[in-house]
């Protein structure tokens, strides 16, 4: 004969009230997130507010002691030329490198949804940049663009132009290192216009091809734009965001020269915080560089998805 | 405006293997309601898509209102289409999404663009008419009050209603319609049936009506073509293919919930025998001939008792449906895998005292209601028989 194995108690646990039913969830779903909260805290919110406390210090990196200076830090930042002049150029930078990024990240996943033979091979060398270490990728521009023997000067050239001083002229090394920006991130972007092509129902194409909507630029403004809205605010948001943050780029190919003309937020945060050790000074700068990123996030979540999500 | 015919010839299409579309003629009447009626994958949707000018066929031809469109594109067509899901556009108001056709037609590029197009010259005059357009659609199909609403907010009546609203809007020729009603629940899909034959009716223009449902099909069309394997199996009014399926296979679909199906033997008295039992059908049975006997459920009778040429079964299921009655029950036979043995009879709902699961029952079908059809699954003529 078999034996039945149950694997049910032979009793019912035994639950003494509604009350203690519903605290012992309540502690099951305290426990639960504990993990991720204490990673959250450590790895994000406690740094934050670790740095917030220090722009309030004179602390100086290997120094033992610290005094609470208040605003001075802030107000020392107000006064420095080297910070506006830095806070100008990412702005410079971020405004040239978001259209620039966004317009041909959605360009390159229209043309790449339009055609069904080796999509994946460009969707793979559109993406590659993403994947690949910006440092090696920087020096490797950085030998594409050499004043003499690099080759986009050899191909100017040849086209009969004049060279040109990538790095050293002081009015082009900012945005040759935004046109650096921009293709680091179009790959990046074009994947996630792909995703959002891809989630448009075909349907609407063919009413509007019944409704009279002729050719791809009918097409585009009638639905493909519109049902796209909520990927490219979340593009638009990330690529800013990611533009602030420039700083590889910078600090192989240019160390914020020539004259400074290339000196941006992160990199003069760096020059303060690790080569001055003036870390207190630094950890202001951050504290501005954190409220720039919350701000724009808070834009994307508050105002822009409720505007392009038409769900709601 | 005439309504349009529409002419189908020899249309094929292949996406692969097996080919969705046979060489598929079809005249469709002006102003006349045509149901495409067929199983899923059966090629109606993409027929009428091929009507539509969304797919090109492999070969054939098509001409609409006399024209011929092989290489017109859908819009300017003059047709309208309703889709299975509607199709609105999310980011527009329901307004709007009935507007888009006259605004993607009256308005150039530049009138259409978002700021700078109310300042083009004349664009404030056409977006006054088309407003008026809108509103006067509106207003026909009682949905005024909504047309500053997303999709989003609509229930799915409603956005049935502004997609053919929509589809009404620009005065077409020819109203193409793909499982519209596939979507609603079934209360509103009975009360939508009864409005779009009104709306067809007080419109005048030419429907094609794509389902699934043989209620659909049968309450609302002028005529049906039954569908299958890319193929039109049948094209009739619905009484017609109701009354006399060319097939076993419109025979099938055409019935609710089972089609009884028993291989017989004819015999040179002019009736079939299954399993033994001589059963009278008015049908050209040659003697000897293997056949398939089929019945509906409503065209069958039962008996508690043997009675002469009454089939012997036992019930095996009972479903009261209130007035009536469904009985399920087996033949005793020994193939049972293809579904032959069985026997669905409905009957009034007082006549299932006595019944259970189990009760030896006897079955047959109404002499004149009952169809042979050949091992082809042709269905065969009755014509001989009725005249002698």
């Amino acid at each position: 004969m078999s034996q039945v194995v149950s694997t049910l108690p032979s009793t019912p646990r035994r639950v003494p009230d509604r009350m203690a039913l519903l605290a012992e969830r309540r502690r099951a779903g305290l426990l639960l997130a504990t993990p991720a909260a204490v990673l959250l805290f450590c790895l994000s919110l406690g740094p934050s507010a670790w740095v917030i406390v220090l722009s309030f210090t004179d602390y100086r990196l290997g120094v033992t002691a610290l005094n609470f200076v208040g605003l001075d830090n802030y107000a020392e930042l107000a006064r420095d030329p080297h910070f506006w002049n830095s806070l100008r150029n990412t702005a410079v930078y971020v405004a040239v490198v978001v259209p620039g990024a966004v317009l041909s990240g959605l360009g390159a996943a229209l043309l790449i949804e339009s055609r069904s033979r080796l999509r994946q091979f460009y969707r793979v060398s559109y993406f590659m940049p993403v994947a690949g270490t910006l440092v090696a990728l920087a020096t490797a521009w950085e030998v594409i663009l050499h004043p003499s023997f690099g080759l986009a000067n050899l191909m100017l050239e040849g086209l009969g132009l004049s060279r040109m001083r990538f790095f050293s002229d002081p009015d082009m090394a900012l945005l040759t290192l935004a046109g650096i920006g921009i293709w680091e991130l179009v790959g990046f972007n074009m994947v996630l216009f792909l995703a959002g092509l891809s989630t448009i129902p075909r349907d609407l194409y063919e009413a509007a091809a019944i409704d009279g909507a002729q050719g791809g630029l009918d097409r585009f403004r009638l639905v493909t734009w519109p049902m796209l809205g909520p990927v490219t605010m979340f593009v638009i948001v990330l690529t800013a965001i990611r533009a602030f943050r420039v700083f590889e780029t910078v600090a192989v190919l240019t160390q914020g020269g020539p004259n400074r003309s290339t000196d941006v937020l992160l990199y003069t945060l760096f020059t303060e915080g690790f080569r001055y050790f003036r870390t207190g000074y630094a950890s202001a700068i951050a504290v501005v560089f954190l409220l720039v990123t919350v701000t724009l996030t808070l834009l994307q979540t508050r105002v822009f998805d409720r505007r392009v999500n038409y769900d709601r | 405006m005439q309504p349009a015919q529409v002419s189908l010839n020899g249309i094929d299409k292949r996406f692969g293997e097996p080919q969705a579309l046979r060489n598929v003629s079809l005249e469709v009447r002006g102003g006349e309601f045509l149901t495409l009626l067929g199983p899923s994958g059966c090629g109606k949707s993409t027929l009428l898509r091929i009507v539509a000018g969304l797919e090109v066929p492999s070969a054939g031809s098509i001409a609409i209102a006399g024209r011929p469109v092989d290489t017109v594109s859908p819009r300017d067509r003059g047709v309208a289409m309703v889709f299975q899901n509607y199709a609105l556009y999310p980011h527009l108001t329901a307004g709007q999404n009935i507007a888009a056709p006259l605004v993607m037609r009256r308005l150039n590029w530049w009138q259409r663009l978002p700021v700078l197009g109310r300042a083009m010259p004349g664009t404030r005059g056409l977006r006054a008419e088309i407003a008026d357009d809108v509103a006067r659609v509106a207003a026909s199909l009682n949905i005024r009050h909504l047309l500053h609403r997303r999709p989003s907010q609509l229930s799915g009546g409603q956005r049935q209603r502004v997609a053919l609203g929509r589809a009404m809007v620009r005065h077409p020729v020819l109203f193409l319609m793909d499982e519209p009603l596939a979507n609603l629940d079934s209360g509103l899909r009975a009360h939508m049936r009864a409005e779009l034959a009104t709306l067809h009716r007080r419109l005048g223009v030419t429907f094609i009506y794509v389902t699934h449902d043989q209620v659909e099909a049968m309450t609302m069309s002028d005529r049906i073509a039954v569908m299958f394997d890319g193929e039109i199996r049948q094209i009739g009014t619905p009484e017609t293919v109701f009354r006399a399926p060319v097939d076993l296979d419109v025979a099938g679909f055409m019935t609710h919930p089972h089609l009884n199906r028993w291989p017989a033997v004819g015999r040179d008295d002019g009736t079939v025998a299954v399993a033994g039992t001589p059963v009278p059908v008015i049908a050209d049975v040659p003697a000897g001939a293997g056949v398939t006997l089929a019945f509906r459920p409503e065209d069958g009778r039962l008996s508690t008792k043997s009675v002469g040429g009454f089939v012997p079964a036992t019930v095996s299921h009972i479903e009261l449906l209130g007035s009536d009655a469904l009985i399920h029950a087996r033949r005793e036979t020994a193939d049972t895998a293809d579904g032959s043995d069985r026997a669905v009879v409905r009957v009034a709902a007082d006549l299932t005292h006595g019944l259970a699961i189990g009760t030896p029952v006897w079955v047959a079908p109404d002499a004149g209601r009952a169809w042979c059809f050949g091992a082809d699954g042709a269905r065969l003529s009755d014509q001989q028989r009725r005249a002698a």
